[in-house]
């Protein structure tokens, strides 16, 4: 089976984050590697990400190759970092092995730890707006449903209200073109992201922006939920300057600026924008 | 907890329990004492492994919190004795320090493992552990001196400063200026502590808070004590602050924080009235003064008296601790340094 | 009679409060002794010791702060007609530089005694101004008004004198020893060119009778027509913008207009809750408590510093005001702009309720360029005793809110945005332009 039809396999479970199911296929690489040294492993890995990079986009699930990137980024960056660590080749590869199991089984936890941390600043009896459907945000909203009321109001180009009204959550559709409208009555925003860039900012379902925008003219706070290895090498400047495959022609992502962000609710911890910079340059520096 | 603690420890520990929920004792002095407290457990209570003393720790810190949540130096106090405990063990089993510090990226794919290898015994630990206890007893016990020494760089002659409160911080970050500069304090109703700490300097007028936003527009800075310092950078500092934080914002007066370290909290403020410290509406308004009620059906007026202002940390432009100016937003980098993560939730 | 001098201005226009140094009261005393300030029959010798004792008084006092009580009754030598303070060589007299150039606050000790020229009703009223007991724009106008009535009553021409000019002369003494008492307001200062108008266009063929009738038929017309009624249409219109489970703002005493619009809210059956924040000295909120609460209003009451508490809970914030510049901002008592701009910050609508009459032509940018400063003893801490080493005290008793912050005003014109002040002074000025003699 090739690379990419063992991703394309992996991606198909809608539970499966995109960075988690790359890397789960460079850990089958080293598994599977007949190579005798640190450099010829490193090269391998780096063409399996290349061409994992190349697939088709339909695969994504309309999602962008962003956090593709910064899963595979991350893990190469990972791999280089433990073979100065080890001397020994074959300890260093068994390490890392033994690491990505952890990872892995570790990965599917970093949700409901997310939704541990992020759940308080949902406050009893506030309402909600959520864009993007994001498997992070359903999680923290659904553990805040454990023990406090509030409404959630989704947006139309969202969709699937089910997520939260099946556990009982007040929910309440809203067209994109009505966000200003219901804004003044919202008490914070929450979003996911497909990637978290170098300065805190976030690339996301296209109209986060202009979620964000609004929000952030009415003094409402907005919270992104985001695992770790969403972060990404990436420091766009503005629309233009945004990965190539997201199509100009139909924008399927826009990029907030952290200016509009308060707070990223991280496997790491609850980060400000700043933070997310710090974290980027001490693991690649 | 199902352990012994040594009459001694009882006894520090009712007087230190009795003190900080009565409000005697308050800010540096309850920071002081609740080390004081933790320098006998460690060294006096029968403790094995890491792991037993970490708890020891952590249930007095629950006890004292429980005494007063509005005092949160002494959280801080007790997450920095479990920081250095962890360090300690991990420097004297010559792990890699890394393992305790904030996770970071790097971590995420190494798979850290949290505190499972606590349990071994090692002898130097309480020796090492109440030598730095005793040091972070000096750093807090002078911690505002370096931050009195700043004002040179940042109080000139003629400014004019405004400030409110009755803050020791705030009297000695003024005295240790030698330039001759003017101070307005606000008078900080019903407490009326400003009118205290006017008395305290040599060059200060008195203002109600309604004056605040008319004189902004000819003030050079504004300087505010802090109760604490919140993770996301928002100070949480007696009221006026943030009527003084944000009229200097609409003109572009810079705020400045005195913050020494032991007031930085690793939580997140979720709800401002959480963090408010209501005092007594007496204060505000005198039962004698609240209208009749025979006559209507109408319940009497509520009234709040919050003492203590959340200022979000777009409207601070610096704090000064004992190691250094830093923005806000610098303030998680700090709170890393200070406290291991998974201490934060006592 | 003393004549004011020039710089004041207040003879002239005595709507437009002073920017430069209020016309203090020791200015007053170059005439002779029909000044209103001096005893007629008070003996050099008496007046000798009387000026020793408080030259005494003044070294004493010395060192204590900013607010040197200074008495009527002495003539008063060149060194005190100085505008500013004496030269200080001693900290605790300085007051901050920030308000170095308005007029220290002065304290009337000594009541003025009954002079030739001045009514006893505006020496009661004037007394009364100085204390605080009659505070507030529209009372102090609408008092102010009262006291011209009787005096006019009471005015009697003399036979070789022709009556506008005559009535004129007395007018502006009454009005000089008014605002001896305490500067005047922008309120006052609409009814004093409008009553001074009135008088100047009296025919000079009009008899005393005729005069007086005229003269106080103008002047109620004044108060019904620019306060009462406007204070009516204001209710209305506010009351509209108050719906049921609303949580409306607002600060110190609220003043007639907001208070109207409360009762004509609660007449509407709105059910609604008020939270009425208030400040040091004054504590105006004190007295609106037992109005709303006679209203059957549910009220919430802070302090000043616990504004951005009750922001947070409030829907609308509505609040007096002393006058609106042609800026579009508003003067008002000192801590209506905090109010305003912690409720501009949070987005709440801030509504000002100010009849067309305060609108003045003048603009000022800050609240510093003008003020008025009060006793700072007013400002003691209850129980603290005044030593030597007491701080200096600062009471503003104004503050400007910049159009930036007010959402609207709500005014006999219904509500228009603050831009709309300029608009509204100018057509008020060519209406007065045009208006015939009446």
């Amino acid at each position: 089976m090739s690379l990419v039809d063992l991703f394309t396999k992996l991606v198909a479970d809608d539970d499966v984050a995109i960075p988690v199911a790359a890397i789960q296929v460079l850990l089958g690489v080293i598994e599977r590697s007949k190579a005798a040294t640190m450099h010829g492993l490193d090269e391998e890995l780096r063409s399996a990400c290349t061409e994992l990079l190349r697939a088709d986009p339909a695969m994504l699930r309309g999602r962008t190759r962003i956090s593709l990137a910064s899963g595979s980024e991350l893990f190469l960056r990972h791999v280089t970092r433990t073979f100065l660590e080890f001397e020994d080749f074959e300890r260093c590869k068994a390490e890392l092995l033994k690491r990505g199991e952890t990872f892995l089984g570790r990965s599917r936890d970093s949700r409901e730890r997310i939704a541990a941390l992020g759940h308080a600043f949902v406050r009893d009896g506030s309402v909600v707006l959520v864009h993007g459907r994001s498997r992070v945000v359903i999680a923290l909203l659904l553990r805040a449903n454990e023990t406090k009321q509030f409404k959630v109001l989704v947006t139309e180009s969202t969709g699937f209200p089910s997520d939260f009204e099946d556990a009982g959550i007040a929910t309440r559709v809203v067209s994109d073109s009505a966000v200003g409208y219901f804004m003044e009555r919202v008490d914070c925003v929450l979003v996911g992201a497909e990637g978290v860039v170098e300065n805190g900012g976030v690339i996301n379902k296209i109209g986060t922006l202009v979620v964000a925008t609004c929000a952030h003219a009415r003094a409402k706070p907005v919270y992104v939920a985001a695992e770790s290895y969403k972060f990404a090498r990436v420091y766009p400047l503005n629309q233009r300057d945004l990965p190539d495959d997201i199509d100009d022609a139909a924008p399927t992502c826009d990029y907030t600026p952290p200016h509009y962000i308060k707070l990223l609710f991280t496997d790491l911890g609850v980060l400000t924008p700043a933070a997310v910079s710090d974290e980027l340059i001490r693991l690649y520096s | 907890m199902d352990v012994k603690w040594p009459p001694q420890v009882e006894a520090q520990l009712k007087k230190v329990v009795s003190g900080v929920s009565s409000r005697s004792v308050r800010g540096q002095q309850c920071a002081l004492e609740t080390l004081g407290l933790l320098r006998s457990v460690v060294g006096t209570c029968r403790w094995k492994t890491a792991r037993e003393l970490l708890e020891r720790i952590r249930w007095i810190g629950r006890v004292l919190i429980d005494a007063q949540r509005v005092e949160l130096t002494v959280g801080n106090v007790v997450r920095r004795v479990l920081l250095i405990v962890r360090e300690d063990y991990a420097q004297l089993r010559r792990n890699d320090v890394g393992a305790t510090t904030t996770p970071s990226l790097h971590d995420v794919l190494r798979g850290r493992e949290d505190d499972d290898a606590l349990d071994a015994q090692v002898p130097e630990l309480r020796q090492n552990v109440i030598e730095q206890i005793s040091e972070l007893y000096d750093e807090i016990a002078t911690s505002v001196d370096p931050i009195a020494a700043m004002s040179r760089e940042h109080l000139h002659a003629n400014d004019i400063v405004f400030t409110s409160g009755n803050s020791d911080d705030v009297v000695a970050f003024f005295k240790a200026s030698r330039a001759r500069f003017e101070t307005l304090v606000a008078e900080t109703a019903p407490s009326m502590a400003g009118h205290r700490l006017a008395a305290r300097l040599p060059n200060a007028t008195v203002v109600p808070e309604a004056a605040v936003y008319a004189l902004m527009s000819r003030v050079h800075k504004i300087v505010l004590p802090a109760h604490a310092v919140l993770a996301n950078g928002a100070l949480l500092t007696p009221s006026p602050g943030y009527l003084l934080a944000l009229a200097a914002k609409q003109h572009k007066v810079p705020v400045i924080g005195l913050a020494p370290l032991y007031r930085l909290c690793p939580q997140y403020p979720h709800d401002p009235l959480d963090l408010a410290d209501l005092h007594s509406p007496q204060d505000v308004l005198p039962y004698a003064l609240l209208p009749s009620s025979v006559k209507h059906d109408t319940p009497p007026p509520q009234v709040l008296n919050p003492t203590l202002d959340l200022v979000p940390p777009d409207l601070i432009d610096l704090y000064l601790t004992n190691t250094g100016a830093h923005q806000p937003s610098y303030v998680y980098r700090l709170l890393a340094e200070l406290y291991s993560p998974l201490d934060h939730d006592l | 009679m003393a004549t004011p001098p020039p710089t004041s201005g207040s003879a002239e226009a005595p709507d437009c409060p002073n920017v430069n140094n209020v016309n203090n009261n020791n200015n007053n005393n170059k005439g002779p002794p029909a000044s209103s300030t001096k005893k007629a029959t008070t003996t050099k010798a008496e007046r000798r010791a009387l000026q020793e004792k408080q030259r005494a008084a003044k070294a004493a006092l010395r060192g204590e702060g900013e607010g040197a009580k200074k008495s009527e009754g002495a003539k008063k030598s060149d060194g005190a007609k100085k505008k500013e303070p004496p030269k200080e060589t001693n900290d605790r007299e300085e007051s901050p530089s920030i308000v170095s150039h308005l007029v220290p606050f002065t304290k009337r000790t000594i009541g003025p005694t009954v002079s030739t020229g001045v009514h006893p009703e505006i020496v009661s009223l004037g007394l009364r101004y100085a204390s605080g007991a009659v505070d507030g724009a529209n009372l102090r106008c609408v008092a102010m008004v009262a006291a011209f009535k009787a005096a006019v009553r009471d005015y009697s021409c003399p036979t070789d004198a022709a009556i506008a000019r005559d009535l004129d002369k007395k007018l502006k003494t009454m009005i000089q020893f008014l605002i001896d008492c305490r500067p005047h307001s922008v309120s006052m200062g609409a009814a004093i060119k409008h009553t001074r108008a009135v008088v100047s266009r009296l025919a000079p063929e009009t008899t005393e009778a005729e005069a007086k009738v005229t003269v106080r038929e103008a002047l109620d017309r004044f108060v019904h027509e620019r306060i009462v009624l406007p204070g009516r249409v204001i209710a209305e219109r506010g009351a509209e913008k108050i719906r049921d489970g609303d949580v409306v703002v607002t600060f110190g005493a609220g003043g007639d207009a907001v208070r109207a619009v409360f009762a004509a809210a609660a007449r509407r059956k709105s059910r609604f809750r008020v939270v009425v924040v208030d400040a040091r000295p004054k504590l105006g909120g004190r007295s609106l408590l037992p109005f709303l609460h006679g209203l059957g209003v549910e009220t919430t009451y802070v302090l000043l510093g616990a504004v951005a508490a009750a922001i947070r809970l409030a829907t609308t914030v509505f609040v007096g005001a002393e006058a609106l510049f042609s800026n579009g901002a508003a003067l008002a008592d000192a801590g209506t702009a905090a109010v305003a701009m912690t409720a501009a910050h949070a987005h709440v609508p801030v509504l000002v309720c100010c009849e067309t009459y305060k609108f003045h032509a003048k603009v000022q940018l800050d609240s510093l360029s003008w003020n008025e400063l009060g006793d700072p003893d007013d400002l003691g801490a209850g129980g603290e005793p005044t030593t030597k080493t007491t701080n200096n005290r600062l009471y503003l008793r104004y503050d400007v809110t910049p159009d930036t912050d007010i959402t609207a005003v709500i005014t006999e014109h219904g509500l228009v945005p603050p831009s709309a002040c300029a608009v509204l002074v100018r057509e008020l000025e060519l209406q007065q332009a045009d208006a015939p003699p009446r």
